[in-house]
Parts: C-alpha cells; structure tokens; sequence
C-alpha cells in the first residue's frame, strides 16, 4: 500500500504510523456520563466494510499527522489530508 | 583528578580514506565527508509561517521553500523540513557571532522587538529567549544558532543540529544503483532535479537527501549516531561498483 502524502509525494506505507479511525473526538471529563463516554472512546469502534476516515503519522518523512481515506475492503485511498487542517475544519465548524 | 579534554571529532573520522569494495578502475560511487557545516533546526511559531518567511526573504534574500526543495547555496541554504519546518546549513569559520548578514549584503535588525515591529505580523512573540548556543561541533565555525535567533527567533524556534547530524557527500557514476538499494524514492531525472530534497529512510536509517547538481551529487543527512550504521550499509551496497572515501 502506498500512501500520498501532501507534502512528500506518494511514499510505501513503511513509513508511516497508524493511529486509526480519525472522527473520535475526546469527551469532555467533566460530564455526567464522563466515564461511559470514556470507556467507548477508548475501546469501542466501529469496523466499517468500505470508507474509513483515519489518522496515518508520517513518521519517516515530514512528521505530519494526515487523514486518511482508506476503504477497507481494497486499501484504495480515495482522499489524504493534512490532519491540521481537518481539526481546523471542525474547530471553526464548533 | 586528570583534567579532561574534550576534542571535536567528526562522524566518520575513524573510517580509514581511500577505495573499498571493488578495485578495478575507477570507483563507481565517490563519497566525503562535510565537516564544514553548521546546522540548525527553523520551526515556525504558531501563526508566524507567512511573516517568518517574509522576514527570511528580507534578511538573506532567499524564499523559504514550501515544497520539498532547498534553496541557497555554500553559504547559507535553508532545507525544507516538513510542514513549517526547515533545517539551515551555514559554512565559514567566522567565530561565535557571525558578520553573516552583512556578508549576505543586507541589513541586520539589531533585536527581536526590531525584527518584531518591522514586519506585518502583529502577534510575534517577544524575548527573552536564551540567545547563546553552538552550531557546530567543531567550535568556530559559524553560530547559526546565535544568528538565527537574533534575525528570525521572533517567529521561529531555533534549535542548533551541528553536534547531531553527519554529513555525507555523494557522487560517481553508480552513485543511483547504489542509493536504489536502499532508498524507496525514484532518482531519475524526471522525478528528482538539483535543488530537490526528500525525508526518507535508507537501510531503516531516517535520512534527508538533497540533490546539489546533475552530475548527480547529492548530500545525505542523517543522525551522526547512526553514522557508522550507514557506512555499513554503503560500503556494502556499493562494494561491486568500488567505492572511493576523499
Ligand atoms: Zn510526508
């Protein structure tokens, strides 16, 4: 599998760390249900047959954390982007 | 107790110069070491990329790359880095605080708040920041640390490399047969030029590679301890071209 990096071009994925599903957001720990929230964000996922949003670290290249379309039926990546500007997305988006 | 003496010492100083692997005619692939160069890490403070660059243009006349490419030359090049990040290799053996500026034939800021007020960026960060620091191993060479800080600490973090990274020249006719033993990017012309760089992995060994010219030449940059790892790796992978060590 080989993965496009914005930045470095398209790199074997060798290079890269895999973090997983990247629409986890951290709960906030103040919440009533705080611990429930924690123990699925932790350890519950869902495991999709088709498109996966999902956060690779290019760790051999330019050290950024991207965002990864992956599907996870054929490994085809249908979309990568810098995970800074995904974050910033959902920041201004509240 | 017996004073001790701490003296520089290049990366690869104890590997013996001259021909390994293959020794009919003339070497496939020539290497030296760069002992002349001082190093520092450039990253941009947060929402201070547009006016780092603004200022670095200014200051040394040279447009910081946002691709994978270096620009400069002998004196003074700045290396992309990853996103916001570049690496600034300096030679010259000027002492601790560098004319570099004046060198380059541009005006100096005299301080942080000058750098900081004569730009557009509103938001910079404002001193103290430690303001001393070794760019190199070998003491006396150019303080591109100190330097750094004073022309562009305001929208940068500087962190000196000097001590840390090995150099590595590369060249010779069989210099890609070589490389393409281990390193995963493509080398051809088409896909690399003379002002390129790449942050790869050769041999498992993190490097940046830079093409200098398209004789090809290139320069390796890598952890200085992981430097005799590399060599390993090299005479190995270039013993049947015959490798030359200047
Ligand atoms: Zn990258």
């Amino acid at each position: 599998m080989r993965i496009p990096c914005p930045s470095c071009g398209e790199r074997g994925h060798e290079e890269f760390a895999y973090l997983g599903d990247a629409s986890l957001v951290r709960p906030d720990p103040t919440a009533p249900d705080a611990e429930a929230r924690f123990a699925d964000y932790v350890y519950l996922r869902d495991n999709p047959a088709g498109a996966l949003r999902e956060l690779w670290y290019h760790a051999a290249g330019c050290h950024a954390w991207l965002v990864v379309t992956r599907d996870t039926r054929t490994h085809e990546i249908s979309g990568v982007e810098p995970a800074k500007a995904a974050a910033l997305r959902r920041q201004e988006a509240g | 107790m017996a004073e001790i003496v701490l003296s520089p010492t290049s990366a690869f100083a104890g590997i013996p110069r001259g021909r390994s692997g293959q020794t009919d005619g003339p070497p496939g692939v020539i290497a030296s070491e760069r002992t002349d160069l001082a190093m520092a890490t450039i990253i941009a403070r947060k929402g201070q990329s547009a006016a780092l660059r603004d200022t670095v243009r200014e200051i040394y006349g040279l447009k910081l790359p946002i691709r994978p490419t270096w620009v400069g030359n002998d004196e003074l090049a700045f290396l992309w880095s990853g996103p916001d990040q570049w690496l600034a290799l300096a030679t010259g053996t000027i002492g601790p605080l560098s004319p570099l500026r004046e060198r380059v034939g541009v005006r100096a800021f005299a301080s942080f708040e000058d750098a900081a007020s004569e730009t557009t960026a509103s938001k910079a960060l404002t001193p103290p920041f430690p303001t001393r620091g070794r760019g190199s191993p070998a003491g006396g060479f150019v303080d591109i640390e100190t330097e750094l800080r004073e022309s562009i600490g305001a929208f940068a973090a500087i962190s000196a490399q000097g001590d840390g990274r090995a150099v590595l020249r590369l060249s010779g006719p069989n210099v890609h047969d070589t490389l393409a033993k281990g390193l995963p990017i493509d080398l051809h012309e088409s896909a690399f030029k003379p002002g390129d760089v790449a942050i790869t992995q050769i041999a498992h060994i993190g490097v940046t590679i830079r093409q200098i010219d398209s004789s090809p030449t290139y320069e390796i940059i890598l952890a200085r301890s992981l430097s005799l790892s590399f060599w390993s790796w090299l005479v190995a992978s270039s013993g049947e071209f015959g490798l030359d060590f200047t």
